[in-house]
């Protein structure tokens, strides 16, 4: 190679690198803050979700088959579960002639505390698995409190919402598998 | 009336850097030796007054509305509050962006002031368009705050209070240091960028702009290095999991140009002493710069997620634009006019000092290039692939550990091998000492029970790299002692005056050879357990134990602090009380933890609480013993001694004689490392008597 | 001694020592038992934690991460191998959670490219030892040193000008044009910044009044309140602040307009206009809490409030 074509190279390999990483930097500014919430297991088996309940009584996902059912997972320590309780309770009470149930598991919170927060809230008889050591919220994919999934009829996860739901958003994930 | 000042600051600093760029090009234009001594260069000085003027003033507005809690101004009812100290106050000013700015500002219009009154001795015509380069770099950041940032806006009705800076911001006194440092190094590499566009436009890459270039590198490197150690043992010392280095995007940033300024440390002396590769180290103390303003943009525009990003600033696309125009700019100058910096010359033979500078370099820029690489990676997974995808300590640390394990093998070897080239025979006769400790280092930490074998190539090499800067010590102070006949204290100090300059870039290798073993056995032999406690009972590991005896809260109106006392109990039969504490920030609804860290030469037991139960009766704590940590800071300490050493201005006091009798084509001798390419011969003679 | 002993003295020392070393790193480096705490941190050191910013599970005291933790062991001790935990956890966070990507397809790059630079550098060097014999020093060549003429400066100094403005006004065109994409960056026009500044004083506001500085949040929310007047939300917020900073009788006139809105009554409006009237002694607070109860029987609140109404009559 002569001198000349050397320069040719390096002035567009390094004009592209540079506009390249320009292109890059740019398209990461227009995408700043986006964080998908789209979990890995929507579309797969609903993990295993067994164990003692707050009630005391020991509880198996199994034992659901062939309901729509909502998991969320909640704790006592958590600032939104508490405004969002009420509200599932409440989807609760309006599906249940669809046959949707409600599963709740309490992660990483004593039972005392917990227990207490659901007498305040007027929501005892809410299912909800002990889990300690926040395994199973780990086992569902869980990044942090509340979370809610929706299982279908055939045990497959179908949706997962991070934060607290809405009326609106439990009536467009429902409507479908319960029609079916 | 603040606001306005800093407004007028700002506004004063923006047109007199827009105006001093003219001027010092118009300097630079009338040209020849004496372009800095010319009407349009002795009118531009003033503007250099000026700009300085326009920085310190916007950084004094607001520094006076934090500490007079004036909440009108926009910057301190965000920032700022009533219950914060004095300190954390003051050093709010960096806590977020537009202020952080204002600094960036006021140590960049240092640079210009100090550039533009005491310009490198002989640096004719580079001086004025390297100045002018400065200003432009200058009127963008001025520009950036007046038009951007909203520092100075004001609030009506004024709130009575603000919630003051993040709480981890709050909380050590290194937040007073560590980012002043880091801008320090991060600017500073404006001035090597700037005289090398210099250089491109001028052609002279002399020794008198390698000089000027190297000088400033190294002040620059100096407080990087620094900045860099300070931050590693502030996040020790704070984030409670015993770690210091997290390969986050913003740590990341600012390692690459710390990376590419080592790198053109070590190919300056290339140049210096066999007049090669000037487009080389040019195109070095480009990238330096780029490379911070990259660091710059990518803690501010939030295209990567990071701790220390700042949360919503809107200068991203113009600090983005600002980078490509230089990169697009200076790349063209550097194709185009690399050919004019003088004629190709070799670098010396397989053998030499030239060659182990240059794989040096090339192991520097690979390192630099897969840090980039590994900070923009999940980046350009989801725009070209489509996946989301994370780049982490495991990735960076199995890149890093190979590389730095044969920089370390280089240094050990490079100080060794002359410039001329060399026999292999001659290598092994010098080496054999110094390997033959390396393994016997290696052997006995490995027969005691060392596992692992990155950390026992560490130590090897590390000793190997100690024993080499030892051995040439000693022969050199024999060599005085035999040349002048005198006593060893006597030789010792001829030795530690006359030959500063190597010494102290050896001691700058040493460091971090000592560095390096602080590094491998913490991260290697860290032993750590974590356990819920019931007062009375306890925890230990590797012969610490910590008992619980208590749980303590207190309240002020800034912070709420829940500290647990513990017993702790040493293999040495130490015995120390310690309370490591959860502090609340409620302004933040942030908690902060306050470990406790107690270190000797042989490590560091660490005492974090983790969490308290409501009635106080139970605390998890986490107990580490993590051996060695100590070194890290004492190799930091001990490189940013060294480079200090070798920018000490050693020839002040009879300057001008000397810089007479040498002629004036060898510039300003400050801060080069090693002024008499003679010694290394000498030494070599020395050494193979 | 001969150099040339001497040489070969040090070699077999260099050998020897060499050797030995290596055999000691070898034999060091078998038999590893490690207790169950530092497996644990082998597997979550490569683990991401999912609600903080690139930090290592191993490196997190967030509730998640020690969950995450927890489950690492758990899964450790029925005795699945490091690998099928990562794939446990990639089946449930995506391959995100991992710190070290694969090596397939585009990951590949990752490990490639550095590689390549090294060998590149290598090569060039490599080339310089080879030039240097073929090609002696002779100073030819167009490496004669010139200076850049002064307009050819003035023109590159125009056309950097030109491209540093070029990039920020064309991410400006292009996220103006794209609503979704620019909530990130800001935009040049006015509304916008109005918008960005009204959620600073929001955050401000908030921080405020979780420090319990009402008079100040107070403040700010007037702040919010002067730049998007229309929103409901924040003027009940208001309403809210002054009344718990005991200034009822100001937090009834700026809520009583959202509460008495046409259309669906606000829930959150109607409980801040009770307690406000409550605290003012009004004989209708009781009515307005009631309707509050009918709007929004869900409400947090709803609890508290029904025991208050209880325990009035």
């Amino acid at each position: 190679m002569t001198a000349g074509q050397t320069r040719h190279v390096a002035v567009a390999v390094s004009v592209l690198a540079v506009a390249g990483l320009a292109v890059l930097l740019a398209t990461g500014l227009g995408s700043a803050g986006s964080q998908s919430s789209s979990s890995a297991l929507v579309g797969d088996p609903a993990p295993p979700l067994a164990g003692r309940t707050l009630q005391g009584t020991h509880f198996s996902l199994d034992s659901l088959d062939g309901a729509v059912v909502l998991v969320n997972i909640w704790a006592s320590w958590c600032g939104p579960c508490r405004e969002e309780i009420p509200l599932l309770v409440a989807a609760k009470r309006n599906w249940a002639d669809s046959g949707v149930e409600l599963v709740t598991i309490n992660t990483r919170d004593g039972p005392a505390a917990a227990r207490s927060m659901l007498r305040e809230l007027g929501a005892t008889e809410l299912r909800s698995v002990r889990d300690p050591q926040g395994e199973l919220a780990v086992a569902w994919g869980a990044a942090g409190v509340p979370e809610t999934y929706v299982v279908d009829r055939d045990g497959i996860v179908r949706a997962r919402r991070v934060g607290v739901v809405t009326e609106q958003w439990l009536r467009e994930q429902l409507s479908p598998l319960v029609a079916r | 009336m603040t606001a306005w000042l800093g407004t007028f600051a700002l506004a004063l600093g923006f047109s007199a850097s827009l105006g001093s760029i003219g001027l010092w090009a118009r300097a630079a234009a009338q040209g020849g030796a004496d372009g800095s001594h010319s009407p349009p260069a002795r009118a531009a000085r003033y503007g250099a007054w000026l700009i300085a003027l326009g920085a310190v003033g916007a950084v004094a507005a607001v520094e006076w509305a934090l500490v007079t809690h004036d909440f009108s101004l926009r910057f301190v009812a965000e920032n700022g509050s009533t219950s914060t100290p004095l300190y954390y106050t003051i050093t709010s000013l960096w806590a977020a962006h537009d202020g952080s700015l204002l600094l960036w500002l006021l140590v960049l219009s240092g640079y210009i002031a100090v550039l533009a009154f005491r310009p490198p001795r002989a640096a004719g015509a580079l001086h004025p368009w390297a100045m002018a380069v400065l200003c432009l770099v200058a009127a963008f950041f001025f520009g950036l705050v007046l038009f951007t940032t909203q520092a100075f806006e004001t609030v009506v009705p004024a709130p009575a209070g603000g919630p003051g800076p993040n709480p981890l911001l709050q909380d050590h006194p290194a937040m007073g240091i560590h980012p002043p440092l880091l801008y320090i190094g991060f600017i500073g590499m404006a001035v090597p960028f700037a005289f090398a566009v210099a250089g491109l436009i001028t052609g002279d890459v002399s020794r008198r702009w390698l000089d000027a270039v190297r000088t400033y590198t190294l002040f620059a490197w100096t407080a990087l290095t620094a900045g860099v150690v300070l931050g590693a043992w502030w996040s020790y010392a704070v984030l409670g999991w015993g770690g210091y280095w997290a390969w986050d995007p913003v740590e990341n940033a600012s390692l690459l140009p710390w990376l590419v300024a080592t790198a053109l440390l070590h190919s300056g002396l290339v140049q210096r002493h066999r007049e090669a590769l000037p487009a080389w180290t040019l195109s070095l103390a480009v990238a330096a710069f780029l490379l911070a303003c990259l660091g710059t943009f990518l803690t501010r525009s939030g295209v990567v997620v990071s701790v220390h990003a700042f949360a919503d600033s809107p200068v991203g696309p113009i600090l983005l634009g600002f980078v490509v125009a230089l990169a697009i700019g200076v790349a063209a100058l550097v194709v185009l006019r690399a050919d004019r910096l003088g004629p190709p010359r070799p670098t010396g033979s397989m053998l030499s000092r030239g060659s182990a500078l240059l794989l040096n370099n090339v192991l520097l820029v690979c390192l630099a290039l897969t840090v980039l690489l590994g900070t923009l990676f999940p980046l350009a997974a989801e725009l070209l692939a489509d996946r989301q995808l994370s780049v982490g300590p495991p990735y960076y640390n199995r890149m890093a550990v190979p590389i730095a394990l044969v920089l370390l093998l280089l240094m050990a070897v490079g100080p060794v091998v002359r410039w001329q080239g060399d026999e292999p025979a001659r290598l092994i006769r010098r080496l054999a000492v110094p390997v033959a400790v390396g393994a016997c280092v290696v052997t006995l930490l490995a027969l005691s029970g060392t596992r692992g074998t990155a950390p026992l190539l560490a130590f090897g090499l590390a000793s190997v790299v100690a024993t080499t800067i030892g051995a040439e010590c000693v022969s050199t102070v024999r060599r005085t002692r035999a040349a002048r006949s005198c006593g060893w204290a006597r030789a010792v100090g001829i030795w530690a005056v006359r030959r500063r300059h190597r010494n102290s870039g050896l001691l700058v290798h040493l460091g971090v050879a000592v560095a390096v073993v602080g590094i491998a056995a913490s991260s290697a032999y860290t032993v750590s357990t974590e356990q819920r406690l019931t007062v009375g009972e306890q925890v230990s590991i590797s012969g610490v134990s910590a008992e619980l005896s208590g749980v303590e809260r207190t309240r002020t109106e800034r912070v709420m602090s829940t500290a647990a006392q513990l017993v702790l109990r040493r293999p040495d039969g130490e015995v120390s009380e310690v309370d490591p504490a959860l502090r609340f920030f409620p302004a933040h609804g942030m908690t902060v933890a306050s470990p406790v860290v107690l270190s000797d030469i042989t490590g560091d037991v660490y005492v974090t609480l983790l969490a308290v139960d409501q009635d106080g009766s139970q605390a998890t704590v986490r107990l580490a013993v993590n051996p060695l940590v100590g070194w890290i800071w004492a190799g930091g300490a001990m490189m940013a001694l060294g480079a200090a050493l070798a920018l000490w201005p050693r020839r002040r006091s009879r300057g001008s004689s000397q810089g007479t009798s040498r002629g004036t084509s060898r510039g300003d001798r400050v801060g080069s490392v090693d002024p008499e390419p003679a010694s290394d011969v000498e030494l070599d003679e020395a050494v193979r008597q | 001694m001969s150099p040339a002993r001497r040489t070969l003295v040090a070699g077999v020392v260099v050998a020897v020592a060499l050797l030995l070393a290596g055999s000691a790193v070898w034999l060091g480096g078998g038999d590893q038992t490690r207790p169950m705490s530092a497996r644990v941190d082998d597997v979550a050191d490569g683990l991401r934690c999912p609600t903080c910013n690139a930090v290592p599970v191993a490196d997190s005291n967030s509730p998640i991460a020690q969950s995450m933790r927890a489950q690492i062991e758990e899964q450790l001790r029925a005795g699945r191998s490091p690998e099928q935990i990562r794939s446990w956890f990639v089946d449930r966070y995506g391959e995100q959670v991992l710190l070290l990507p694969g090596t397939d397809g585009f990951g590949l790059l990752l490990w490639v490219l550095p590689l390549g630079a090294v060998v590149v550098g290598v090569v060039a060097i490599a080339i310089s030892w080879r030039g240097r014999r073929k090609a002696p020093d002779d100073g030819s060549g167009d490496g004669t040193r010139s200076a850049l003429s002064t307009r050819r400066v003035a023109v590159a100094a125009v056309a950097f000008v030109a491209v540093g403005a070029a990039v920020p006004a064309a991410l400006w065109q292009s996220s103006s044009g794209d609503a979704a994409a620019g909530a990130a960056s800001a935009t040049g026009d006015t509304g916008d910044t109005a918008a960005i500044d009204a959620r600073d004083w929001v955050r401000v506001a908030r921080s405020l009044e979780e420090q319990g500085d009402y008079d100040a949040a107070s403040d700010a929310y007037r702040e919010v309140l002067q730049r998007r007047p229309d929103d409901a939300s924040v003027r009940t917020r208001l309403a809210f602040v002054l009344l718990r900073g005991e200034r009822p009788g100001e937090a009834l006139r700026v809520v009583e307009p959202v509460a008495s809105a046409p259309g669906k009554p606000d829930g959150e409006a109607l409980l801040v206009l009770g307690l406000a009237q409550r605290a003012e002694s009004m004989p209708q607070a009781d009515d307005t809490l009631r309707r509050f109860l009918s709007v929004a029987p869900e409400h947090p609140a709803a609890a508290q409030v029904r025991r208050l109404l209880k325990g009035q009559t």
